[in-house]
């Protein structure tokens, strides 16, 4: 039968540990960046960003759309005013563009 | 409650002279490279030496073993998400085995044991290793873990059980 002494020899470090410990305890501190964790922050930072910066006027057109749709899917028929041509009302924000719509009144039978 | 003691230079020099093999062949049993191995070991020493005023020196052998086991660990897990990012089969190739103690006439006989130790479940090899070579008792063992004894004693026997298994006892024996 196989003993732990064969399967797990006890092995020698390399030599001169401790005078490199002594080295690197002494070793003057040097400002070092963990760079495990400033990468994934890194990472996390640059999501959020891309977050909130890229896709929030997106976002917002989507939302819009999404809810237009919704009204839209629920029957709800939708046209521009002014004999159905675009009128872009002001807006105080230039990446806003407003237009009149109403409901499509449904033909009454 | 108590203030710690504290741990002088000399005690820390005496842990190291006394603990560096036993710690140094648990880390080198989960990185299988000599300096890596060491490395490991000078962390945990350095962490003790940074946090001396705040121990209790004869708490420092758990300390070190505790710290030495995870740092093992941490140091593992990223070599094989290095190895699997990067496809370097090297980072954990069991024929970079590097130690000062063995000649290229063991080499291949070394690899199929360290693949065996390294395929053994984490649970069972920290037992196997702490049982090997810390000389500690199994009471002091299952404290260290947080696990009964008994659970020290199983552990410990199932590893070997696989160990022998998997490496055959024709070639370890003698």
């Amino acid at each position: 039968m196989s003993s732990p002494e064969k399967l797990l020899p006890v092995l020698s470090p390399p030599a001169e540990g401790w005078k490199r410990l002594m080295a690197r305890r002494d070793a003057p501190a040097t400002a070092s960046i963990p760079w495990l964790p400033f990468v994934s922050g890194s990472l996390a930072a640059t999501v959020l960003a891309a977050f909130f910066l890229v896709s929030r006027d997106g976002l917002q057109m989507q939302l819009n759309g999404a809810r237009l749709m919704g009204e839209r899917s629920q029957g709800i028929g939708l046209q521009m005013l002014d004999n159905r041509q675009p009128t872009a009302l002001p807006s105080g924000d230039p990446n806003v563009r407003l237009y009149w719509v109403e409901p499509v009144q449904p033909p009454s039978d | 409650m108590r203030e710690a003691s504290g741990i002088s230079e000399a005690e820390w020099r005496a842990l190291y002279g006394r603990l560096e093999k036993p710690l140094y062949n648990l880390a080198y049993r989960y990185v299988w490279r000599a300096q890596e191995s060491q490395d490991i070991v000078h962390d945990a020493f350095l962490q003790l030496w940074a946090r001396r005023d705040r121990m209790f020196a004869e708490t420092a052998d758990r300390y070190l073993w505790i710290s030495v086991l995870n740092i093992s660990r941490q140091r593992r897990r990223w070599s094989k998400a290095k190895q699997f990012l990067t496809g370097d089969a090297e980072l954990l190739s069991f024929a970079s085995l590097d130690s000062p103690e063995l000649d290229a006439a063991r080499v291949e006989e070394h690899s199929s044991l360290h693949e065996a130790i390294d395929r053994l479940p984490e649970k069972l090899r920290t037992v196997l290793l702490l049982v090997e070579f810390s000389e500690m008792s199994y009471e002091a063992i299952s404290g260290l873990l947080s696990i009964p004894v008994g659970t020290v004693a199983s552990r410990r026997h199932l590893a070997m059980k696989q160990l022998r298994l998997a490496f055959g006892d024709g070639r370890a024996s003698g």
